[in-house]
């Protein structure tokens, strides 16, 4: 008798352990785990959109456009627009500020390349003008050389220049402008003070476009100041106004 | 004696399973529940905050149009969702400031909130941006 009793003890402890058990693999299944991999899909949504938004800061920030306005024609009252991308991503124009007044398009510039194009229906009240360019990642790009004016139906053209640009990891240079002709008596030199680290730029300008111009770099290497400009030494400069912008650019790379 | 204690055992082992299935069933209910509620809240807070760290705009003109006496703010946003932002003026050395404006861009729009203000040329006027989504973007003006 006793142990019978026992027996049946056993007996009902196991079922409710079993249906305990199940219900417990049930919770298990049905509602920790979903939830678990609910919050892990969460973070990992997490991740990869903070990655993107990095990722873009990035291409952001590795946007380099140079912005050139000049005018049509004196008279006619258009633009002509210029931008030249330096970088090595390609930039998505959307909007051009002329003054107070926006151009919205859609324009692709590749890396390397050069867009032009004529603005019209411009604003005409007299006064400075500032070009400013907006691009899809968020950059606002200013106009590269001078600003323009309008004064009574007329443009006022920026002044000419030759830009040398000069990529650089480390040191220090010299460069020198003359003009060939014996008519201009120009000549410029300049040089950084002390050893850059960063890519140096230098405007120089000119009295007028109708000439040719001569660019000289050196870099100092000990205390020895050395052409790097590969092949004559020296790179020949000429305006094509009004079709190309007012400045003209020079690359130069200056090693390591 | 014997078939009585059967018929108890049996039972007691229905009433048993039965109360275990009913607590278990109950338990299981709750848990689900929560889950769910714990989930959605952990998917709607990590959204949220995903939403706010990738917000991206920028102050992309300011400028005053002296013939109908407004201060102009044109704001773009590029980031991948739309914005709701308050537009607050301060003009230095004025008081009182013109009352905030609100402004919302969806995702790679452009907007803009106009001021009704009288100002001069070389008044300073600064433009606080503040996205509903605790994010700040500043930029200052003079008046040409």
């Amino acid at each position: 008798m006793f142990k019978t009793s026992i027996q049946f003890h056993k007996n009902r402890r196991g079922m409710a352990s079993i249906l305990g058990t199940l219900i417990f693999i049930g919770i298990l299944f049905s509602a920790i785990i979903p939830m678990t991999l609910v919050m892990k899909q969460a973070d990992n949504i997490y991740t990869k959109k903070i990655h993107e938004r990095e990722a873009a800061d990035e291409e952001k920030f590795d946007e380099k456009l140079l912005v050139y306005a000049w005018p049509n024609d004196p008279d006619n009252g258009l633009l002509n627009i210029n931008l030249r991308n330096t970088g090595y991503i390609e930039i998505e124009v959307i909007r051009i500020w002329v003054k107070d007044k926006p151009y919205n398009m859609s324009r692709t510039v590749n890396p390397s390349k050069t867009d032009q194009f004529t603005l019209s229906d411009l604003p005409t009240t007299n006064g400075e003008y500032q070009v400013r360019v907006l691009t899809s990642r968020g950059n606002m790009f200013h106009q590269s050389d001078n600003s323009l004016y309008y004064t009574n139906g007329v443009w006022s053209t920026p002044d000419f220049g030759i830009t040398v640009y000069i990529t650089n990891d480390q040191g220090r240079y010299q460069i020198q402008v003359d003009c060939l002709e014996e008519s201009c008596p120009y000549y410029q030199e300049w040089e950084t003070g002390f050893t850059e680290h960063i890519d140096v730029i230098k405007t120089f300008y000119v009295d007028s476009y109708t000439h040719t111009y001569r660019v000289k770099v050196f870099k100092r290497f000990g205390s020895v100041w050395t052409n790097i400009i590969e092949g004559d030494g020296y790179i020949d400069v000429t305006f094509n106004w009004p079709i190309d912008p007012p400045l003209e650019y020079v690359y130069i790379n200056g090693g390591s | 004696m014997r078939r009585r204690a059967a018929v108890s055992e049996v039972i007691s082992a229905i009433v048993l399973s039965g109360v275990v299935l009913a607590v278990g069933g109950a338990l299981w209910a709750y848990s689900l529940g929560a889950a769910t509620v714990i989930s959605n809240e952990y998917v709607n807070d990590t959204l949220s905050i995903v939403d706010e760290v990738t917000e991206r705009f920028i102050i992309e003109k300011i400028f005053y149009d002296a013939t109908n006496s407004k201060l102009v703010v044109w704001v773009y946003n590029y980031g991948d969702q739309g914005i709701t932002a308050d537009v607050y003026v301060d003009i230095v050395d004025f008081t009182p400031d013109p009352s905030s404006e609100n402004l919302k861009i969806a995702s790679g729009e452009h907007g803009k909130v106009k001021f009704a203000v009288n100002l001069n040329a070389g008044d300073q006027v600064i433009v606080n941006i503040y996205s509903w989504r605790q994010n700040n973007v500043q930029d200052q003006y003079t008046i040409p």
